[in-house]
């Protein structure tokens, strides 16, 4: 049974005059579990609005959305406990730190759960580990850390809620390489330990192409592709049409591939790309 | 979330074009008239005159209306009660309400003031843009440097606390959703509870705004702001013949209305 499912979604407010304006156009997905969903597209696409929607902070004005075979807007009392499913964290959500140790802060989301003590404790410190925070740090004020320490401090704050679905609004925009690298592998961690759905909006085409296992492609409201990243990132033309780009990667691999007239088949992954130009050399040896 | 500042509708008719300054000083003076004026056909001129500003401003009276309307119905209410407060003959009496003559001259008088002067100050608001206005404004106050007063200074601090605005509110709602998503309980009752919502909301929203002061600062120190006393502008502010058609037109409405003051006085006071 899919995780999640949006049956006919749109999302739209009244822009004077009698306008509605789309955010969300009827859109049809379901996502299976024990998957990280890549979703990508321009600004101004719908993807932070898709996110807000499936999070329950908005309710969408048509269709609906099902979490594990329920309507997300059946219970309108209970939606609080739908935040709780479904984690979401804003671009830029260090901004959202106001506690005076890293510990409390990663705490409020556990302590608005009701949950006893002792269970709050093991909470912060499992989501500690999985954003990667050391030890030391927790007991330091969140506004002494550096920019991925905040970072992985607000990311951990959502995991210690223990999703079931975790939605992460461009965790990595405006961190240096290493902390890029660094968020991005605790995402992936965790999300092998956990084995839950991970929706993971980015404008860094690379970092879907190695992490997802499907990925959305938005536009204007619109769910245009919703497949593997090795299919979305074959329609190089498509995706250009919407202002977006292949990975660096699939580029060259592209031209390597012409020159060569090797396989036609489209690589997204370094590794992939690696094997493959090995491959090719050894040919051209024998 | 699109947010309006103050009531500016951005338009190109001949008011939006008229030079900021000369709308604060005809402004400035035609609430000078409004006051000024008792007597009945005096007050009709007036009200004739914004009728006219109303239609240049190319802004529809729907619009006007809507805006004015609930500041328009208590000055309607106050007018009403001015009917019982006057004194001499009464031409109207049931118990102890009377109606006087004065009462009903006082009435219309003070309405009809109070309309002209909500009308023309909104009709003002609708076609300056706060940019404009502070513009004008900045250049108004330009003879107060001679008794030490910084007035760029204060200007650019109006300009900054309007663009402030709107970029506040965005970032409180971006806050005030990410701790709901935390699960921070927005439906809990009592004071203390709510007390508590406000933390997680106004500290982050206090140290963004911290932040963001801090970089405008340094942005505005690395474009050398402060170096050199005189500021110039991307827009110049000109007067040109319609300002002046429109002080003389000011000039003239000023001398209309103590003319009909002299022949057509109503008893007033």
């Amino acid at each position: 049974m899919p995780v999640i499912e949006a049956e006919n979604v749109s999302y739209s407010y009244n822009g004077g005059a009698g306008f509605d304006i789309f955010r969300v156009k009827k859109m049809n997905f379901s996502i299976e579990k024990n998957q990280i969903i890549g979703v990508i597209g321009h600004t101004g696409s719908g993807k932070s609005t898709l996110a807000q929607l499936l999070n329950g902070l908005i309710k969408p004005t048509e269709g609906k959305i099902l979490l594990n075979g329920k309507n997300l807007w059946e219970d309108f009392s209970n939606i609080r406990e739908v935040h709780f499913k479904v984690g979401l964290t804003f671009q830029y959500p260090e901004h959202q730190l106001f506690k005076d140790t890293v510990y409390d802060d990663i705490a409020f989301g556990p302590i608005n759960q009701g949950l006893s003590k002792q269970e709050v404790n093991t909470r912060v410190l499992n989501a500690a580990e999985f954003a990667g925070i050391s030890k030391d740090i927790l007991q330091r004020s969140p506004f002494d850390l550096s920019g991925g320490e905040k970072r992985r401090t607000a990311i951990a704050g959502i995991i210690a809620i223990d999703p079931e679905v975790l939605i992460l609004d461009e965790p990595t925009s405006g961190l240096d390489p290493i902390g890029r690298r660094e968020i991005l592998e605790s995402i992936y961690n965790y999300h092998n330990k956990k084995k839950n759905v991970i929706i993971f909006i980015s404008h860094i085409m690379e970092d879907i192409a190695e992490m997802c296992d499907k990925v959305m492609v938005l536009d204007k409201g619109n769910l245009e592709m919703f497949d593997t990243p090795m299919k979305v990132f074959s329609n190089s033309s498509i995706l250009s049409n919407l202002g977006l780009e292949v990975p660096q990667i699939t580029r060259i691999m592209k031209i390597v591939h012409q020159r060569t007239h090797t396989s036609d088949e489209t690589i997204i992954k370094i590794d992939d790309a690696i094997r493959n130009i090995i491959k090719i050399l050894d040919m051209k040896r024998m | 979330m699109d947010i309006v500042l103050g009531q500016y509708l951005p338009g190109n008719s001949v008011l939006h074009r008229l030079d900021p300054r000369i709308k604060f000083i005809s402004l400035f003076a035609l609430m000078i008239v409004v006051f000024s004026a008792w007597s009945y056909l005096a007050l009709l001129i007036i009200t004739f005159f914004t009728a006219v500003l109303v239609l240049m401003s190319r802004i529809r009276v729907k619009i006007y209306m809507k805006n004015t309307g609930i500041i328009l119905g208590m000055t309607m209410i106050s007018a009403l009660l001015n009917l019982f407060y006057g004194s001499g003959k009464p031409v109207f009496s049931w118990g102890f309400i009377s109606i006087t003559e004065m009462g009903i001259q006082n009435s219309i008088v003070v309405m009809t003031r109070i309309f002209n002067m909500l009308i023309l100050s909104t009709c003002f608001m609708f076609t300056t843009s706060p940019n404009d206005m502070t513009y004008g404004l900045q250049s108004l106050l330009k003879p107060l440097k001679r008794w030490g007063v910084n007035v760029d200074d204060l200007i650019i601090m109006i300009t900054i606390a309007l663009r402030f605005i709107p970029i506040s509110l965005t970032e409180a709602n971006k806050i005030f959703n990410s701790q709901k998503s935390r699960g921070a309980d927005i439906n809990k009752r009592g004071i203390v509870n709510k007390i508590a919502l406000f933390i997680p909301i106004v500290l982050p929203l206090f140290a963004s705004v911290f932040r963001r002061a801090y970089e405008l600062s340094m942005a505005m120190e690395c474009r050398c702001y402060g170096f050199k006393e005189e500021r110039t502008h991307l827009k110049r502010l000109e007067t040109t013949a319609k300002d002046i058609f429109a002080l003389a037109s000011i000039l003239l409405l000023m001398i209309g209305v103590i003319f009909c003051n002299k022949i057509n006085p109503t008893h007033l006071f």
